[in-house]
């Protein structure tokens, strides 16, 4: 077998199983890497990445669970239910906030979430818990008449082992909606973003239909949480150039939308972590084609995203079009901004999930600023070529994958106390420091103030515009640094050990060891 | 919007078993709530013994739910956690704890180290006790643990269960009871969105009388010596008719402490005035200083009031309104804007499922009140009954959580966020306890539809 036959051979997606494998054993995912780029492309060829190495020290992240929170909190005609005690699912409650505040002039759609939990107690981890979940779909499906339900599995749940697909096949013929169970048990893998691999699996086992038609102008977009509202916009001005309608799944989407999955002309990514189940899923099933990167943020991966598109859709004249009218568009305004970053010689830190992770260097290159480390929540060897392909473009820099784990990314900024960084605010206030410009990825989902974007043409000048700013004037930075505490002891800075346990560090990796290397 | 006011309405107290799927709860499990009190008490530092998304999630679900309360000092991604995954479920975490405390003392700069369990060593039996003993053996440190699988109660039980957890543990067998020291319990860091806030004013009240207030969550004389002062109340203060009561009572048994229980946070001029008399009388306060004191505040509030009575005679001519939230506040509101403000009570939804033997009290607090309309009393805790209930009032305004917003809003309600979750706010130390409270409130109420005339 080639090594390509070789690779889609072992990311074979079993339908038949109630779960996905967790991401560390199909994608040969690491949480746990430190070190050159060049390191981490030479180690995930080799299929040396390390999934067992594990911390000694550890920091809240998120889990299976909560991922599949976020992925489904949102779809418009479904109801979540958490199996689980009440405080899994919490965030749920947000629902309503989440998008309410775009005008529906914009194009808001009727919004009206609504969640259940079991609310499991004492009682029911001893005796079971299925009957109350049994309950709480008979709720739901009376009480909204919803398309579909998403039976969202828990640490508890799957610890007492209560039989979600037993309790499915009883009930779902006295239920209206279609029952999704989803495994994403908070333990079921050390990696989070396993939750979103659970979520697409009972999104293919239970939802997608065969197609009744090919609708050759349809492109899925399995979004990431932090696509916003305006990113949404701004893909969807692009595609539609090209006369190409998006399908945005999971979030605001319709259960219809997820029915209609395989229709489509082809799978575009937002996020390898995110959206590689689905469009594996959909390749394999029913020959949907999918290309697993780049993500369509920064100049040059926006403008390829929108080739390899074009390439699925026949649209290749017109894409280049779009992209020299779009280019002559934004040019000089980019060229601005690169002067200024460049006349600065400002250096940049990025920390955030595998889009921005692999994402973000170019697009801060392509900015004028230089690159000096990138931290990313998790790592797949599904690509290294994105990573070569980025050494190539921007050099070598420095790389963590951590789930989240803030305490290392104390070591990357001591090392090189960037001018910029860019994050997401909860991930350990590394924006709490006065000599940086500390500021955020995306904006939060639901703002449609023209500021706002990151993602495509529009998204490069809004964002390079806020870096720069910020860049200049970062007062609350200052602020914070000056006024806020840290909670790390001094001496921790003086350390180089990344906390991981030494003993396993030279273990080899699974894959590794069933090639023989 | 309709002024019509049923005055024909009798109490509806609805048992209902707290063990039964439920819709949109507004409460989280004991170990999201346990976190919260950890984090309000400064620089104490909790060790999450519990799957990786527990924090998490309660920071998204509990935290940023209390008006997107920032993650501070060592909360979000900075607590301390053992993330269990299979592993540990397969072979049990107790090395994992032993290893992830000892690292923290390393790491993580606190005065009070406070192990919370989730629900997967509650699962898997792990003997977190002894691993906690084991360590504390060998260290320093203040260490304390409290058994808070999620499974096994909510976010009322969780601060019990971390509070008498500290009492145990962590407070003196014996104490010297200090002349005019008071605690405060009762009010919930997080699930009792306007906590700093509302302790910071009762505390600023009760100093005006000469007392010392120990608030103990965001606490400005600090958070050990804080829980160190526990012991030597003369008094304990408890500001709901069942959350912490379990913890005062503990402290009666230990300190032989005596506590002054009320059924709410006092809103406006009236129930603080009250509120101030009861304590004084407890408390050896002298008639004078009561007096000037009340005196002096409710001359500053009720002249707040008259400012702003222009534009509420225009804008809230004897408007029905219903109240959505926990005992502490559902009752304080009502009563204030029933007794002092015009406004007529017509239903209140309690969410926090209070124990049946002290139904009677909450009714009789908001039975007392100076109107011939009597709201109807529900105890709720689902949020399609909850909306059901609303819908079927004829009311004009909704004090309620940020999840009742845009059916209110598209009703045409005036809709405030007063009780959890509040995902629409930022709150900081913002409060409608006491006198500056109420005028907050005023201003507040007012902001959302204030023009000229």
């Amino acid at each position: 077998m080639s090594e390509d036959e070789n690779t889609k051979k072992r990311w074979k997606i079993n339908l038949d199983e109630p779960a996905p494998l967790p991401k560390e054993q199909l994608w040969n995912s690491t949480k746990t890497f430190f070190g050159k780029a060049s390191e981490i492309l030479e180690k995930s060829r080799k299929h040396e990445l390390q999934q067992n190495q594990d911390r000694i020290f550890r920091q809240n992240a998120m889990c299976p669970n909560f991922t599949s929170v976020l992925r489904l909190m949102t779809v418009r005609d479904g109801v979540t239910i958490s199996h689980a005690p009440v405080g899994c699912a919490g965030y749920l409650n947000a629902q309503p906030q989440l998008f309410q505040g775009i005008p529906k002039e914009l194009g808001r759609p009727e919004l009206d979430f609504h969640w259940l939990t079991s609310n499991l107690s004492e009682d029911d981890v001893i005796f079971g818990g299925t009957e109350k979940l049994g309950e709480a779909i008979k709720l739901a499906d009376e009480r909204y008449k919803p398309r579909s339900i998403f039976v969202l599995a828990s640490c508890a749940s799957g610890i007492i082992g209560d039989d979600l697909e037993g309790l499915v096949r009883e009930v779902q013929p006295k239920t209206n909606a279609t029952i999704v169970p989803i495994h994403c048990e908070g333990t079921r893998s050390r990696i989070w973003q396993s939750g979103y691999d659970s979520v697409w699996h009972g999104v293919l086992k239970y939802l997608v239909k065969e197609p009744q038609k090919k609708q050759e102008d349809l492109v899925n977009i399995p979004a990431s949480f932090s696509l916003t509202w305006i990113d949404r916009q701004e893909l969807t001005r692009l595609l539609g150039k090209l006369g190409l309608r998006p399908n945005f799944v999971p979030e605001l989407a319709t259960t219809e939308q997820f029915e209609t999955l395989a229709e489509a002309a082809v799978t575009a990514p937002v996020c390898g972590s995110l959206g590689n189940y689905l469009g594996y899923g959909l390749e394999q099933e029913f020959g949907v084609p999918f290309f697993n990167y780049p993500p369509p943020f920064g100049l040059q991966n926006t403008e390829s995203w929108l080739r390899k598109i074009a390439e699925f859709t026949g649209k290749e004249k017109e894409v280049e079009q779009l992209i020299e009218e779009e280019r002559a568009a934004i040019e000089p305004k980019l060229e601005a901004i690169r002067k200024a970053f460049k006349g600065d010689k400002a250096t940049v830190l990025d920390w955030g999930g595998q889009a921005r992770g692999l994402g973000l260097p170019l697009l801060t290159h392509e900015l004028g600023l230089e690159v000096r480390g990138i931290g990313m929540y998790e790592y797949d060897e599904v690509i290294p070529e994105a990573i070569e392909e980025l050494i190539e473009k921007v050099g070598d820099f420095d790389v963590t994958v951590a789930d989240m784990q803030p305490y290392e990314l104390e070591r990357l900024f001591v090392k090189h106390k960037p001018d910029v960084y860019t994050t997401c605010p909860f991930t350990g206030g590394h924006f709490k420091r006065a000599e940086t410009a500390g500021v955020r990825h995306h904006s939060f989902r639901g703002d449609p103030t023209p500021n706002s974007p990151q993602y495509g043409y529009i998204g490069l000048i809004t964002y390079g515009n806020f870096l720069l700013r910020a860049h200049r004037h970062h007062t609350l930075n200052k602020t914070l640094g000056t006024h806020v505490r840290q909670p790390y002891k001094q001496k921790v800075y003086e350390q180089h050990s990344p906390f991981v346990k030494e003993d396993l560090k030279k273990e080899q990796s699974p894959l590794a060891k069933q090639e023989g290397k | 919007m309709s002024n019509e006011v049923k005055s024909d309405q009798k109490f509806e107290s609805k048992t209902k078993s707290n063990n039964t799927p439920l819709e949109g709860p507004r409460f989280t499990c004991a170990l999201g709530s346990a976190i919260g009190t950890v984090l309000a008490i400064d620089r104490a530092v909790p060790i999450l013994h519990a799957g990786s998304g527990c924090g998490f999630a309660n920071l998204f679900g509990y935290q940023y739910a209390a008006g997107i309360q920032g993650v501070g000092y060592v909360g979000g991604c900075a607590t301390p956690s053992c993330n269990l995954s299979q592993d540990e479920v397969v072979f049990g975490g107790e090395n994992r704890l032993k290893e992830q405390i000892e690292n923290t003392f390393e790491i993580i700069d606190g005065d009070l180290y406070v192990v919370l369990n989730g629900c997967v060593p509650g699962l898997i039996g792990d003997d977190v006790q002894s691993v906690v003993n084991e360590v504390k053996s060998k260290s320093d440190y203040p260490l304390v643990h409290a058994d808070t699988s999620g499974f096994k109660g909510d976010s009322y039980f969780g601060y019990d269960k971390t509070l008498l957890a500290i009492i145990e543990q962590l407070l003196p067998e014996k104490a010297t009871t200090k002349k005019g020291l008071v605690n405060i319990f009762g009010v919930v860091p997080y699930q009792n969105i306007f906590w700093k806030g509302d302790l910071l004013e009762i505390k600023r009240l009760l100093n005006k009388l000469g007392l010392e207030v120990n608030v103990i969550f965001g606490d400005p004389e600090g958070g050990l010596e804080a829980l160190n002062r526990i012991p030597a109340a003369e008094f304990n203060i408890l500001f709901s008719p069942w959350v912490g009561k379990e913890v005062v009572e503990k402290l009666k048994e230990k300190y032989d402490t005596p506590y002054l229980l009320f059924s709410h946070l006092p809103i406006g001029g009236q129930d603080t005035a009250k509120f101030l008399n009861s304590v004084s009388e407890k408390l050896d306060v002298s008639a004078e200083t009561l007096e000037s004191v009340i005196q002096e505040e409710a001359r500053d509030f009720y002249d707040d009031v008259d400012n702003a009575s222009d534009f509420m005679i225009f804008a809230f001519p004897t408007l029905p309104f219903a109240v959505v939230g926990d005992t502490t506040y559902a009752v304080g509101h009502t009563r204030f804007l029933a007794n002092e403000l015009g406004f007529i009570p017509s239903l209140v939804i309690i969410t926090d499922n209070p124990p049946e033997e002290v139904r009677p009290v909450i009714e009789q607090s908001l039975d007392d009140l100076d109107s011939p309309f009597k709201p109807k009393v529900v105890y709720e805790q689902d949020s399609y009954n909850i909306r059901h209930l609303v819908d079927k009032e004829q009311i004009a305004v909704l004090l309620a959580s940020s999840k009742e917003k845009h059916y209110a809003l598209d009703k045409g309600l005036l809709y405030l966020s007063i009780s959890f979750p509040a995902f629409d706010r930022v709150i900081l130390r913002r409060t409608y306890t006491g006198y500056k409270g109420g005028t907050t409130f005023i201003e507040d109420l007012s902001a959302l539809c204030a023009g000229p005339f």
